[in-house]
């Protein structure tokens, strides 16, 4: 309730409307654009991630180079690389090889049975080739 | 078609159906949408004068409450969390409009002018909408919702005493153009 100059004004009596009929179905309309956008914006995330760390591997950063011991690759060895294409399967058969190619040295290292060392040797080449069938580049990190 | 009643944010809402809205529930959504759309609406026309704008402010609002529910922690009843939403998305509106300056000319506004026209209550409707844009927040947030200045104050940024004396100048000055006003009617008790 108001005074305005003598005259009292008595606010609750404003009326009352109605919003549109429309409105509900304007903001389940409005709420799935926003959950398409945020699905959108975090697949980019994802898929920047995913490609982030496909990179690095295919660079060769965790580790690149480094052998088991931690002496830098040289000489005879190679790194991985790669022309980008195709890289969740490249990255993945990579990190194969890689790992192949540590056990590998590390068994050398110890002069490990002849048998073990044909048995790494054989599954590397598998996965070499399989690394072939997807077009990539790639190299023993092995002094062989 | 209009009515004449009072703000009611008060009316609660079922536990059930707020422990459904939580966990993402869209018909529980869409049963909080019926029960407060009609107060949330005329609380953000009542500010704006505007309906497009009203309408778009409270869509917003929903389309927020989506998320925003998780954030009710029942400290206070849902209606009155819900009627601040309305109210500070509806000062935001105010602010990107810059109608809240105090430089504003309220004829550069479309505000009053983009109303709806009741059927009843048409008086209190034009009083209302012939005060420039701060002073009918004030006038709907204080007199019809019932906020006390302190918390006014606080929304708007200013003192205590200027959003008291932004009321008494605006109801002042009305009172002197309705001086004389033949208008005057059945909107006054």
């Amino acid at each position: 309730m108001s005074d305005l100059d003598g005259m009292r004004v008595d606010w609750q009596r404003l009326p009352s409307f109605e919003p549109g009929p429309d409105a509900w179905s304007a903001i389940v309309a409005r709420r799935r654009g926003v959950q398409r956008r945020r699905v959108l914006q975090r697949a980019g995330a994802g898929s920047v991630a995913v490609l982030g760390l496909a990179f690095a591997w295919l660079v060769g950063i965790p580790g690149r180079g480094i052998a088991p011991d931690g002496v830098p690759a040289a000489g005879g060895q190679q790194v991985v690389r790669s022309d980008g294409g195709g890289a969740n399967e490249r990255a993945r058969m990579t990190v194969a090889v890689r790992q192949l190619d540590h056990r590998l040295q590390a068994a050398l290292d110890r002069g490990a049975p002849a048998e073990e060392v044909a048995m790494l040797k054989r599954s590397r080449q598998q996965y070499v080739q399989a690394l072939d069938g997807v077009g990539a580049g790639h190299g023993a990190l092995v002094s062989l | 078609m209009t009515t004449v009643s009072p703000s009611d944010f008060h009316t609660g809402i079922e536990a059930s159906v707020l422990l459904r809205a939580r966990r993402g529930d869209g018909e529980a959504f869409a049963s909080i949408y019926q029960q407060y759309r009609r107060v949330a609406f005329n609380l953000a026309l009542r500010m704006l004068g505007d309906a497009a704008a009203a309408e778009d402010v409270v869509q917003d609002v929903f389309v927020r409450l989506f998320d925003a529910i998780r954030g009710f922690r029942g400290d206070a009843p849902f209606g009155a969390w819900l009627r601040r939403l309305v109210a500070n998305s509806t000062l935001d509106e105010l602010r990107r409009r810059r109608w809240l300056d105090d430089r504003f000319d309220p004829a550069d506004s479309t505000a009053a002018s983009a109303g709806p026209t009741p059927e009843l209550g048409a008086e209190v409707w034009q009083l209302l909408m012939r005060l420039p844009p701060k002073a009918r927040a004030v006038v709907v947030l204080h007199e019809v919702e019932g906020y006390t200045h302190k918390e006014l104050a606080e929304w708007f940024g200013l003192s205590e005493s200027y959003s008291k004396s932004v009321l008494s100048r605006s109801l002042r000055r009305l009172g002197g153009s309705l001086n004389g006003d033949a208008e005057a009617g059945s909107a006054y008790v």
